[in-house]
């Protein structure tokens, strides 16, 4: 049976000792709609034992590259979240809390941010981390301006170290979910960094990590596998029951990883698998399929700038040809409450709990189609729709068969991913329909409306719809830079009401969170965070 | 080995020259006009236009085709084969490091493979239209027609995941200290060392992978030499020495398998390609690290440089295969070097 992501003694006394912890040290900004402010919730160091497990992961990737500063997504988190120390840390309800930064204040104005840090940690070169390890860092994010710390480009303005463990950094304009973003504000060493030369030291940190977190680098064979070892020093603490090693070895194929777990061989697995690849696993005795909300939604964008589904009656036909409960109960075997409401899923902050979904109708859908600017047979002249090949296909091939009851052709196609995201490019490769599933990095509204609906973001796959105007994106743009928690909610509910008006895509499903792993693993909370539920030291070997 | 053979040598090696370049041209071209933006793949989503124009930069993308073909073929004759997307190394060190393997498996499943089919060919040949010829068309048939993949996943799930006999993925145990790279033949390496627990793992590891690879190759063979050893025993000087009495044994093994493997040259160069395609398929169920899975990868994540680098080493591959069977038959049989 899928099990919701457990909580046992263990993690209630670690939350017990976090939230005194909490009432202790406090915090200054505060919460708001978007997650900022969080709760320091930083857990004092336990030198109980030292670890003595080891981890086998099994991933279809590994990354390429252990650079913070890499654009990529789950792979390179994996290794980030573990060789380095972030400024602050995302809780299993999806808040910032306290990590290197103690506590961090905003200016009224919104332009300031003043972070206070730990003093007692250390790098794995032996030095301190002190505010001019996180100065350097955020200088090197914001100069290079890609991966996870791309958003600082442009953004920042200056930063300073006002004493050893204050840092002040001032941003050209204010920006609501900031804070959320240092999730990946992953701290250099800067003396190590420097003594490798030129150009930030892309070449070194490429190949080598710099960083103060709980896992060190070991062996690296690219394209085969990583071993991580932990590192003694490091200021969380150890228990005896936390993991000493962690091997990340790739295993391509979905069956092979599938028998990787059965066998007990991994521990853990990456979550691409068949639905019915997750039945199987999670049938087995040893093996939990641990699952949980996501700010992730199945999605079939309608490309608003090619005719015919730049009409709007022809996008409502086909939001209203989807068999919403087909999709969700039979392909997906997950309940109809995970049927999406509008662009933002429910469980994020922001959703806007008066979108009224749309349902599957044929009747209306042919009444949209018999208003649509458009006759039938330029209609099916034109449609086109695709899929990355995988799970979607199902539901595309449902909407197909559905809009052919209505005499409506579309012909659907799988392709690859990378000709997937080749094709949203542009307004003209770009069919008009794509399903495919998009989400928030790190779990809040404005980074999921800016992607897929701000025009500055126009040409990746989360924009497949090509929708934007200017009353959206001045309530986007507004509801990034407001200061008031309120007026950043009602622009952002705006927003999502913009967007499920004009029908840009049919949101379908927000997906559960899937994940393999041994029965006896212990400490594992998705965090709503790009993968950083794989920050290893939290997980332990239960005895 | 007279003149007329060094100079047969000679042209066989220089018509393998141009084939190679020929092949390196279109396998470049195909990649280079597949759909698909590696670059995005490899950036991500939220990658900036400026990033991606670095890397375009930086991998020459931003190039006319002719002038990419150029800087990448420069590079090539020179060791450089670009950089994997995917692991970010120069792909010709990456297939140097998983060649050896790739090879060892191969060559492997290829003697497995003789070993078995040349007695079953031999006994299917004399023993014709009893069971033993109709049994080893079952296995004949069997071995042409599973494919090589699903083979491996059923030997994967009944001698791995139910009996437990076998590892399921991998070269060589983790828990094993690799020996000291000489070759990157793990099992000569390991006798050159004296690693013996590493040798045992290193077989113990092949055994599915090689048997899965083998049978294919090997129900090919057993079919040529059958056929082949009918033939012979017809011809006259077969008749001869059964008419002095020669022992039957002598007769197959002797005089008639050797004859028969003669033509069996030209299929082993092919089955030497065959082999490499199929450890495409094993590599990749088994997670063995070796160059196919490395290419199978490629493929998956348009990860333009090493799908170059690896098509262009399988060519090689069937190259010098069929180059060494022409070689080989040529010294057999004067009449073809003319």
């Amino acid at each position: 049976m899928l099990s919701d992501t457990s909580v046992n003694r263990r993690t209630i006394l670690k939350y017990a000792g976090a939230g005194s912890v909490t009432l202790l040290a406090g915090c200054i900004g505060g919460d708001d709609d978007e997650g900022n402010g969080g709760t320091p919730t930083s857990t004092p160091p336990d030198q109980e034992g030292q670890p003595t497990e080891e981890m086998i992961y099994v991933s279809n990737a590994l990354t390429p590259n252990i650079d913070p500063a890499f654009p990529a997504g789950i792979p390179t988190t994996i290794t980030d979240i573990n060789f380095y120390d972030p400024l602050v840390f995302p809780n299993p309800d999806w808040e910032r809390e306290a990590l290197v930064a103690e506590e961090w204040e905003t200016s009224e104005d919104g332009l300031t941010l003043t972070f206070s840090i730990r003093d007692d940690v250390e790098f794995h070169s032996g030095n301190q981390l002190t505010a001019d390890d996180v100065v350097f860092s955020m200088e090197r994010m914001a100069e290079l301006g890609e991966g996870s710390q791309g958003f600082l480009r442009g953004l920042f303005e200056s930063a300073e170290a006002l004493d050893d463990t204050t840092v002040e950094l001032n941003i050209e304009q204010p920006f609501a979910s900031l804070v959320a973003q240092f999730d990946r504000m992953y701290i250099l060493d800067s003396e190590v960094v420097q003594a490798e030369g030129g150009n930030w030291a892309r070449d070194f940190l490429e190949q080598n990590e710099a960083g103060s977190g709980p896992y060190t680098l070991d062996e690296w064979v690219s394209g085969d596998f990583l071993s991580f070892e932990f590192f003694p020093d490091h200021w969380e603490g150890w228990q005896e029951d936390n993991f000493a090693t962690f091997r990340w070895e790739e295993i391509p194929e979905m069956s092979t990883r599938m028998q990787a777990m059965q066998t007990e061989e991994a521990d853990m697995s990456s979550t691409t698998f068949s639905i019915e690849l997750f039945q199987q696993m999670d049938a087995m005795d040893h093996v939990d399929v641990k699952t949980a909300r996501t700010p992730n939604l199945d999605i079939v964008h309608f490309n608003c700038q090619r005719m015919p589904t730049d009409d709007i009656n022809v996008r409502k036909m086909m939001v209203h040809a989807i068999d919403y409960e087909t999709v969700i109960t039979q392909f997906y075997h997950e309940p109809m409450g995970n049927r999406a409401r509008g662009l933002i899923p429910p469980s994020m902050p922001s959703h806007n709990d008066e979108i009224e979904p749309y349902e599957f109708d044929l009747d209306l859908a042919k009444d949209y189609l018999d208003n649509s600017v458009y006759s039938l047979e330029e209609i099916n002249d034109a449609l086109d729709g695709l899929y990355p090949t995988g799970n979607p296909r199902r539901t595309m091939l449902l909407l197909s068969d559905n809009l052919a009851e209505i005499d409506v052709e579309l012909p659907v196609r799988d392709i690859s991913w990378t000709s997937t995201t080749e094709a949203a490019s542009s307004v003209e490769t770009t069919p008009h329909a794509t399903n495919l599933r998009i989400g928030s990095r790190i779990g809040l509204a404005d980074d999921l409306l800016f992607e897929a609906h701000h025009p500055s973001r126009d040409g990746s796959y989360v924009s497949m719809s090509h929708f934007f105007n200017d009353e959206l994106t001045n309530h986007i743009e507004q509801g990034r830079h407001a200061l008031d928690p309120e007026t950043r909610l009602e622009h952002y509910h705006e927003a999502q009401m913009i967007i499920h008006e004009a029908a840009p895509a049919a949101h379908v499903r927000v997906p559960l969170h899937r994940q393999p792993l041994r029965a006896d693993v212990g400490g594992y909370e998705y965090r709503g965070s790009m993968a950083m539920h794989h920050r290893l030291n939290r997980l332990y070997r239960e005895r | 080995m007279g003149r007329n053979y060094i100079s047969f040598v000679i042209s066989r090696i220089a018509q393998a020259i141009p084939v190679i370049f020929g092949l390196s041209v279109i396998v470049f071209t195909i990649s280079r006009v597949v759909p698909g933006d590696p670059v995005r793949l490899m950036l991500g989503p939220f990658a900036g236009d400026e990033a991606v124009a670095r890397v375009e930069r930086e991998m020459a993308l931003d190039q006319p085709l002719h002038i990419q073909f150029i800087i990448w073929f420069n590079g090539f004759i020179r060791g450089d084969w670009g950089t994997s997307l995917r692991t970010n190394n120069n792909v010709f060190d990456d297939v140097i490091l998983r060649l050896p393997a790739t090879l060892e498996l191969i060559l492997i499943a290829l003697i497995l493979a003789l070993l078995i089919a040349i007695p079953i060919g031999v006994i299917a040949g004399t023993n014709r239209n009893t069971w033993k010829d109709h049994g080893s068309r079952v296995v004949a048939l069997a071995g042409v027609s599973i494919p090589r993949f699903w083979l491996a996943m059923v030997l994967q799930v009944i001698f791995v995941v139910w009996l437990g006999l076998f590892p399921l993925t991998g070269r060589i145990g983790r828990d094993i200290t690799q020996p000291p790279r000489l070759t990157g033949f793990l099992i000569v390496d390991s006798i050159a060392t004296g690693h013996w627990d590493a040798l045992f793992s290193v077989v113990h590891h092949l055994v599915l992978p090689v048997a899965a690879l083998s049978l294919g190759t090997l129900a090919v063979l057993n079919r040529l030499i059958r056929s082949e050893m009918i033939e012979q025993h017809s011809q006259d000087y077969i008749l001869a020495a059964r008419v002095y009495g020669l022992p039957k044994n002598l007769i197959s093994y002797k005089y008639m398998l050797k004859n028969s493997l003669s033509s069996s040259m030209t299929i082993l160069g092919l089955s030497f390609g065959g082999l490499i395609i199929g450890a495409l398929y094993v590599e990749l169920i088994y997670a063995y690290p070796g160059v196919a899975r490395y290419g199978v990868a490629a493929i998956i994540n348009q990860d333009f440089n090493a799908m170059v680098g690896i098509v262009i080493v399988a060519g090689i591959g069937y190259t010098v295969g069929n180059l060494f069977a022409d070689l080989v038959y040529g010294y057999l049989d004067p009449r073809v070097r003319t």
